[in-house]
């Protein structure tokens, strides 16, 4: 029953034009940004992994906003009560979609970061694309990762607001607006500094992205943290999913 | 295809302090279509999305072959459920709907085609669901409904939005799936249809039970024949009845007509024969499922709307 359910979440995402659309869209983005990061580099400095990963940097957003839409256009089309008859566990039915959906984000992100050095390459010639740093290869192979962490919490938020367009707004001002504001402010609005903990800047120092706050412990344990605080929104969605009544 | 009973026992759903099933308990067998009738509100949906799974009971239980629903390890198989055509992606394929569902219970993907032929709609099976008619989105639902050749059918208003051949058409099927020992399971509001499609009924009213039975039993419950005459002075008439001891009332549906109750065509036609009144018409009342349906769940009723008086100058 597992490889069913996991087959059929596949199949509903193929099933849609706007699934290859969105891809299509978040590749092409990505590409490009990855493309000018290395051509637009701060005079002075040569280009790097970090500029091309500028591209995949801003479709992890996109992909977090596809994770979001995959669970609330299915409540809004009723199509969930169709998937609820035929699964008839929510708890199934729901890790099913989320082992989907970060599947699919995780392969994304190898691609868009391999593309993106490709691109790069092509773009400038002269630039640095080849990992010769623990940092340089943490700063590629994260990017599936934190594709994936990302698109269960956007998938899991959908879960819990329902509607896509508050969840897409939640998630982006989360991301882009409040954690930065946080982080920056936090110690003299909450007397403790919490920067570190939000999920994004954690997930950002996980991914030895530059200009970010240290996570205690290291960029592993941030890594650990963020898959951890993903799964609990993601268990808290689905248990919450099972005590509404419809 | 399995055959199996759905047994509900003492079913209980509250929302927001109002009862809205309250203890309710029937047996629907195989072999038969039986129908699920009661005013709005009274707690059919309910009752259906608790037996599916989709709604948890406060008390009592909802079996299907002796399980509750989210037992059955691929329920599609056991059970065919239309609940609301509309559950589907409006950019999504009829085909591809039926893929997905088939493939979540591993129901072999032949069987796609096989039930898009069954209700007419192999030519739009590429076709985006969210172009269909209401009546072609009615049958795509009856075809995932049937995908996993299923011993169990859930219908709720299977008819809705279809036009008289398609509702026909649903008839025979129907008909056809009982005979092959199916447990046809259909809540309508199309008494009349209900009357041509059921073999039993059961009618509930404020969450509770009224009555589960044939509907022969139903049409002939608690009433005595009713007549319908017309005659030249129907104020003779009405006392002539009333000195026999019959009921008489003026007939809803025509105009100078009285309906009797308590005396028999025959008995009315000598009585007035010997009384040397003409009569135009005298007509026994075959009591219909409507008739039952209005008598039985007269108390039941919900939500009921008043007659509008037309506004004055405007044309009747």
């Amino acid at each position: 029953m597992t490889t069913a359910v996991l087959r059929t979440e596949v199949d509903k995402l193929r099933s849609l034009a706007s699934t290859w659309w969105f891809l299509g869209i978040t590749a092409a983005v990505s590409l490009a940004l990855s493309g000018f990061g290395v051509r637009e580099t701060a005079e002075g400095q040569e280009p790097g992994i970090a500029d091309v990963l500028t591209g995949p940097a801003f479709a992890q957003l996109l992909i977090m906003v596809f994770a979001a839409r995959s669970a609330t256009m299915e409540f809004r089309t009723g199509t969930i009560w169709a998937s609820r008859l035929a699964v008839p566990s929510w708890y199934r039915l729901l890790t099913g979609k989320a082992a989907v959906v970060a599947g699919l984000a995780a392969l994304a992100g190898a691609v868009l970061m391999a593309g993106g050095l490709a691109v790069a390459a092509l773009a400038e010639p002269t630039a640095r694309l080849t990992p010769d740093s623990g940092l340089d290869w943490r700063q590629l192979l994260t990017v599936p990762v934190a594709f994936a962490i990302t698109a269960v919490i956007g998938l899991a938020v959908g879960l819990l607001l329902k509607s896509g367009g508050a969840t897409v707004a939640v998630v982006l001002v989360w991301s882009l607006v409040a954690e930065p504001a946080l982080g920056a402010a936090g110690e003299w609005l909450l007397r403790v500094d919490i920067g570190a903990w939000l999920p994004f800047i954690a997930l950002s120092d996980f991914q030895g992205q530059p200009g970010g706050t240290p996570f205690p412990g290291g960029p592993y344990a941030a890594g650990l943290y963020v898959t951890a605080l993903a799964v609990g929104l993601l268990t808290a969605a689905i248990r919450l999913q099972e005590r509404r009544e419809p | 295809m399995t055959k199996a009973t759905i047994e509900v026992s003492g079913l209980v759903k509250t929302y927001a302090k109002k009862r809205v099933v309250d203890g309710l308990s029937f047996t629907v067998n195989p072999g038969t279509v039986t129908g699920f009738l009661g005013p709005n509100g009274a707690g059919k949906s309910t009752t259906l999305r608790m037996l599916l799974g989709l709604t948890r009971p406060d008390a009592g239980t909802a079996l299907i072959g002796g399980r509750g629903y989210h037992e059955h390890p691929e329920p599609l198989r056991v059970v065919g459920a239309l609940m609301d055509a509309r559950w589907t992606h409006p950019k999504r394929s009829a085909g591809a709907h039926l893929t997905w569902l088939a493939r979540s219970n591993r129901i072999p993907v032949q069987r796609v085609d096989e039930v898009l032929a069954q209700v007419g709609l192999t030519d739009v099976a590429g076709k985006r669901v969210g172009g269909f008619s209401l009546g072609m989105a009615q049958r795509l639902g009856l075809a995932g409904a049937l995908l996993g050749d299923p011993g169990v059918l859930v219908l709720d208003e299977p008819a809705n939005g279809l036009d008289p051949e398609g509702i026909a058409w649903m008839r025979g099927l129907l008909r056809a799936l009982a005979a092959e020992g199916r447990t046809v399971f259909v809540s309508s509001h199309l008494l009349a249809e209900m009357a041509q499609l059921a073999d039993d009924v059961v009618m509930i009213g404020r969450g509770k039970l009224i009555t589960q039975g044939s509907v022969t039993d139903l049409t002939s419950l608690s009433s005595t024949e009713e007549v319908l005459v017309r005659a030249e002075e129907p104020e003779r008439l009405r006392d002539l009845v009333v000195e026999h001891g019959a009921t008489v009332v003026e007939a809803p549906e025509r105009a100078e007509a009285l309906l009797v109750s308590g005396m028999s065509s025959e008995d009315i036609g000598r009585a007035a024969a010997r009384a040397g009144l003409v009569l135009f018409e005298l007509a026994p009342r075959r009591r219909t499922v409507e008739d039952a349906y209005l008598k039985l769940t007269a108390d039941s009723v919900e939500y009921r709307g008043s007659v509008q008086q037309p506004m004055e100058g405007s044309r009747v």
